[in-house]
């Protein structure tokens, strides 16, 4: 074949591929960090439910939500996407706090607990993950459980912990949250005993999650989800609620994490959008979540149908750890820098 | 349109996507930078990730590409396996060994039974030398394609005459193929050096912290762009200080290897079977069983039927949107990289060529910049149309790949052939057509391919910029890992590796193909004369 012949050929191919796509509905773009083995099959129903064209850009561990929230903040004067759904409300204050988001307030929206909304509604929690300890008892040994958060820097007990790195997701918050109930001093000092007595600093929860399941640590601080997605994978582990119950010694109780809806300012499809949001707060996204990833819905009235046993719902009993978020996402801005000292410190000290 | 004016347009044409898609974007991001001081520990674990990723490549790769040159043609799928991880991301193999080397697996047991050792094999892996082992992986294909390259240019009598005049079988080969080996060598352990410096993934999965890891701590943390863009400037001049120090040993024959191994219009040496060597099959069976299997097989230990069903229905669309975008970006770069190198022309250092020096520089320094830094730019750039910022970015990131092939073959063009056809009164464009362009055909097929490995593996600028609906099967794989079952992933992963190699293979077949019968097609050419 001559070298006209070549290119006439892989110009073809590159026309046939490119023209192979039609688009043919009303197309809505959700941003979703929530992990895309759950966040996707909630969208293809919402595409199916309302007749539109339902995308979702997802999140990758490795990028550690630069692809995400990065991409938010990046295109936020001329955005591609319409909704934001996040696994925490920190990463939903961030991209307020970018200018990214614009306030919006469905009409279901007046019936979520006010604690789990942003106070100007650039946000809105509607369902609910708990953050728990993985447990592996071999692992363990004759070393007794924690129940307590603050137990877990026990120096008999942290050589045998796993978190994630409090830079990044849900563990960030996590300390935000620590740093607001107790203050910010007390926070960092007990991650210092943690790191100092031994416990291991993981790349992600998932990380956390697999280290559990493998036996290479014995508690892992981590999201239901993953715990849930370890034991449907048949893992010998088990799940606690730190902080459960009340008492006389420092408590703070379980942490609760919304996933929260945030409408992206200047979006290409804004009715689209709303009508998505409406579809997200309803019932049938309710039951799939809970099925999928043992969440629990924060919309009064909706049944989180099929929680796992392990996962108990917000009206089980436990105590929920009192928590502002708009006040955690915050404190978060100021705490990062502080963060990122203890871990470059932590990583020089392991040199 | 007379040849400076042109070279004036190749070159002002080839700086231009360079300054918009590199310059401006890092630019843009540095004015709100918070330039704080270089943490030079960190800098220096990242030079030595560098350097022991490259020296890791070297030790695999010269090996296997003198095994390369000796092996029969049965061999073809071993090299087709070791030449694989060129067209995966390099935190797709990381994540492929962590599962390799996981406590409950085969290798962390013989490990233990073995005794004496002071770490498990997992965490070796999580260190410096671990990710270099990596990336060293990833690398070999690159240094493999070179020594074969220059071992195949040899003549084979060059040996015999070595081995006629008493002299032993080292010294043989070191007088004979000494001087060609020490080039792709060092032309290799550049690339390789550059592109681990530059990376991201396999450091922050691995807990290695160098200046790619800080880079993504700074964005997902903060997210500080600023910050991040200043972290990021070591990594350009690394790659700038890298390239020249290796163009200074490699006696200004920079690539020329690379566009050989790949050109179908290069030289080869017909006696080649007559060096072939019984052991070369067995190297190469060897390193394949050790370095590139075992992560697939252990995809697809994991793998049942319905994963394989979920997988295909997920690869579909993110397979034609990794060919659309790969091929347009390497097709582009190749452009660019034609319109560079005419630019530099032959004249000298007059300001055309000086222009496209800069151009080269460029080109050079952004392919050691994360490409999600330029992605990020681009995406500040609100005036940069939003369907052009993914071509662009990986455009001007891999076009260095792209110059460093065609540069060599158009230096080596006889300058008699074009200075005759100009004073002939041939246009800029005639003389493009009828004595460039065929004359570097080939290298732009070479470097189309090359360009397209490495943009269809790239995962940061591809997870900031992909349209909607538009993600690669990287950015896909990446993202459906964190809880999917693990069957899902394993399969997606075998999956995406088994659609990319068949199109390198594909490329790769025809490129041998062209060179048979171009070949065959000169020395027709040659009788006919006579």
């Amino acid at each position: 074949m001559s070298r006209i012949g070549w290119l006439v050929v892989l110009c073809c191919g590159l026309a046939l591929v490119t023209c192979s796509r039609e688009a043919t509905k009303p197309r809505v773009v959700v941003y979703s960090s929530v992990d895309r083995v759950f966040a996707e099959p909630v969208l293809r129903r919402a595409s199916e439910a309302l007749g539109l064209d339902v995308i979702g850009v997802y999140d990758t561990e490795e990028a550690k939500g630069t692809g995400l929230v990065a991409r938010m903040i990046a295109k936020k004067d001329a955005p591609d996407g319409d909704l934001f759904w996040s696994g925490d409300p920190a990463r939903a204050e961030q991209v307020k706090l970018a200018g990214a988001t614009t306030p919006f307030r469905p009409e279901i929206a007046s019936r979520v607990p006010a604690q789990f909304c942003d106070p100007d509604f650039h946000w809105i929690g509607f369902s609910a993950r708990l953050r728990v300890l993985l447990v592996n008892d071999a692992a363990a040994g004759s070393t007794p459980a924690p129940t307590r958060l603050l137990e877990l820097s026990d120096p008999a007990i942290a050589p045998k912990v796993a978190l994630a790195s409090p830079l990044f997701g849900t563990t960030s918050y996590h300390v935000a949250a620590l740093a607001e109930a107790m203050g910010e001093e007390p926070a960092l000092s007990w991650l210092k005993d943690l790191s100092d007595r031994g416990a291991r600093f993981a790349a992600s929860n998932g990380e956390v999650k697999r280290l559990v399941v493998e036996g290479r640590v014995a508690f892992g601080l981590t999201d239901s989800d993953d715990a849930a997605e370890a034991l449907a994978a048949g893992a010998k582990v088990r799940v606690m609620l730190l902080d459960a119950i009340e008492s006389d010694t420092p408590a703070f109780g379980t942490l609760v994490l919304p996933n929260t809806l945030s409408q992206l300012a200047g979006g290409p499809n804004p009715t689209g959008a709303a009508a998505v949001v409406d579809f997200l707060l309803g019932q049938e996204v309710a039951t799939m979540l809970a099925a999928s990833c043992a969440q629990t819905s924060l919309v009064p009235g909706l049944e989180s149908l099929g929680v796992s046993a392990h996962f108990p719902g917000l009206e089980s009993g436990f105590t929920p750890m009192r928590v502002d978020a708009a006040a955690c996402g915050a404190r978060l801005e100021s705490l990062l820098p502080r963060l990122r000292e203890f871990m470059d410190t932590r990583a020089s000290a392991k040199r | 349109m007379s040849f400076t004016r042109t070279r004036w347009v190749g070159a002002l044409a080839a700086l231009l996507p360079l300054l918009i898609f590199g310059v401006w974007p890092l630019v843009e991001l540095a004015r709100e930078a918070s330039f704080e001081t270089l943490d030079f520990a960190r800098l220096s674990r990242t030079v030595k990730l560098g350097a022991l990723s490259a020296i890791g490549a070297v030790l695999l790769g010269g090996p296997l590409g003198w095994a390369a040159t000796h092996s029969r043609r049965g061999a073809t799928v071993w090299k087709l396996l070791l030449l694989s991880p060129l067209l995966l991301p390099p935190v797709l193999v990381a994540q492929g060994w962590t599962v390799v080397l996981r406590p409950e697996g085969a290798v962390a047991t013989a490990w233990a039974a073995l005794g004496g050792f002071t770490s498990t094999p997992i965490e070796a892996l999580e260190s410096i030398p671990g990710a270099a082992f990596v990336l060293a992986i990833c690398g070999a294909p690159i240094v493999l394609l070179l020594v074969q390259s220059a071992l195949e240019k040899v003549p084979a009598t060059c040996f015999d005459a070595a081995a006629s005049l008493g002299a032993s079988r080292l010294r043989t080969f070191q007088v004979a193929a000494g001087a060609a080996l020490r080039r792709a060598m060092i032309s290799g352990a550049t690339i390789v050096f550059i592109l681990a410096c530059g990376e991201c993934g396999v450091p922050t999965l691995l807990e290695v912290d160098v200046l790619g890891f800080d880079v993504l701590v700074r964005l997902a943390a903060f997210p500080d762009f600023g910050a991040a863009t200043a972290a990021a400037w070591p990594l350009a001049a690394l790659g700038a200080c890298a390239y020249a120090l290796s163009r200074r040993f490699a006696d200004g024959e920079h690539g020329r290897d690379v566009i050989d191994s790949t050109d179908p219009d290069a030289p080869s040496d017909s006696n080649a079977a007559r060096r072939r060597h019984r052991l070369a099959p067995i190297v190469l069976a060897g390193a394949a069983s050790i370095f590139v299997l075992p992560p697939y097989l252990t995809w697809a230990a994991a793998i049942d039927a319905p994963s394989l069903h979920t997988a295909f229905e997920l690869a579909f669309r993110p397979f034609l949107a990794t060919l659309r975008s790969a091929g347009l970006v390497a097709a582009a770069c190749s452009i660019v990289a034609l319109l560079l190198v005419f630019s530099g022309g032959r004249a000298g250092l007059d300001l055309p060529a000086r222009i496209g020096g800069l151009a080269v520089w460029l080109a050079i320094a952004l392919l050691a910049t994360p490409s999600v830094l330029l992605g990020l730019g681009v995406s500040a750039s609100s005036w940069i149309p939003g369907a052009l910022a993914l071509p662009g970015v990986l455009v001007v990131h891999h076009v260095a790949i792209a110059w460093l092939v065609l540069a060599p073959r158009l230096r080596a063009l006889p300058r008699d052939g074009l200075d005759s056809a100009s004073g002939l009164g041939a246009t800029p464009f005639a003389v493009m057509r009828r004595v460039v362009f065929p004359a570097l055909s080939g290298a732009m097929f070479a470097a189309f391919l090359l360009v397209f490995a490495f943009s269809a593996q790239d995962l940061g600028a591809t997870a900031l910029l992909h349209a909607p609906g538009e993600e690669t099967l990287v950015v896909a794989l990446l993202s459906l890992e964190a809880n999917s079952p693990r069957g899902v992933v394993a399969a997606y992963a075998l999956l995406s590796t088994l659609v990319l190699v068949p199109v390198g293979v594909a490329g790769w077949l025809a490129l041998v193909a062209k060179k048979k019968t171009g070949a065959r097609g000169v020395r027709a050419g040659k009788i006919e004369v006579r």
